[in-house]
């Protein structure tokens, strides 16, 4: 138990913060499962975000090397597809790693309440 | 024994499509195809999702992502021969769909096979209704083609029922 708080406390300081808001997060996740990649308009759909809001994250993560961009063009429509960098995978398999041990350390506290309670 | 990709690479060579698969677009293609070629019947068994750049099947997707896999695909290099049921199958999405044409219209398609292989008695209605929903960026005009060509490649010969064909008999002799 000690372990993993230590552990938990340790490691949050070695995850971008930048990389951790909800949308950000869903985002660096989606990538990862759609590796052909996401067309913009696709990514607008499944995060119901405004155009505003997702190019500022997509451009932070881009600044971050995390995603990529290339532009194809669909029965004559540019169509962007972001993709997920190297370094995008390395963050997100960090922010997984990290959210297993709060996991570990939440089953822990629900164990000691269940005892405390019986 | 043949693998789900070497079936795929099977139908895209029937198709006489010549892939690069390092091409989004290709790629986009082949997961449709795969996808209609599975729901038709074929046994291919990837699991897809509808949702987001759907249908989609990240064990496809995974599959192709090595160069080596790239190349073959490229190549057509496949070991399976298809069956005769897959060519009924194949011949039918030839005849349907403009592989080389319209992609949203593939991708209308291909989502509304989805939606009714799952709900066989959703209404056009509905799908019309779903669809805005899940893909808002196909136009309607497209919808609704899509509609009409998922029925066309979800018909099968058994629902052609003697009072149908007089019904369409009917209709054919309208001009006369």
């Amino acid at each position: 138990m000690v372990d993993d708080i230590s552990s938990l406390l340790e490691n949050s300081d070695k995850l971008n913060a930048s990389a951790m808001s909800l949308i950000r997060c869903l985002i660096l996740a989606l990538l990862s499962y759609f590796v052909d990649g996401i067309q913009y308009r696709e990514l607008k759909v499944a995060l119901k975000i405004s155009d505003g809001k997702l190019i500022a994250n997509l451009n932070k993560l881009r600044d971050m090397q995390y995603v990529e961009k290339s532009e194809v063009e669909i029965n004559h429509n540019k169509i962007d597809i972001y993709t997920l960098g190297p370094k995008g995978r390395h963050e997100l398999n960090k922010v997984i790693e990290w959210m297993e041990l709060v996991q570990r350390v939440a089953n822990e506290e629900e164990k000691c309440q269940q005892i405390l309670t019986k | 024994m043949p693998t789900n990709l070497d079936k795929v690479i099977a139908c895209l060579r029937y198709l006489e499509l010549t892939p690069n698969a390092y091409d989004y677009r290709w790629r986009f293609l082949m997961q449709k195809i795969a996808f209609l070629a599975m729901a038709l019947g074929m046994d291919i068994s990837y699991y897809f999702t509808i949702y987001v750049a759907g249908p989609y099947s990240r064990e496809l997707n995974c599959e192709y992502f090595p160069d080596a896999t790239k190349i073959r695909i490229n190549n057509l290099q496949t070991d399976y021969v298809l069956q005769e049921s897959d060519i009924a199958i194949l011949e039918k999405i030839k005849n349907c769909c403009d592989l080389q044409g319209e992609q949203q219209l593939l991708e209308a398609t291909s989502t509304i096979v989805y939606l009714v292989k799952q709900e066989p008695n959703i209404s056009d209605d509905e799908l019309f209704t779903r669809m805005k929903w899940l893909k808002p960026h196909i136009r309607d005009t497209e919808r609704i083609i899509g509609i009409t060509k998922a029925k066309e490649l979800l018909f099968k010969d058994e629902y052609m029922t003697e009072e149908i064909k007089r019904e369409i008999d009917e209709w054919d002799r309208i001009d006369e």
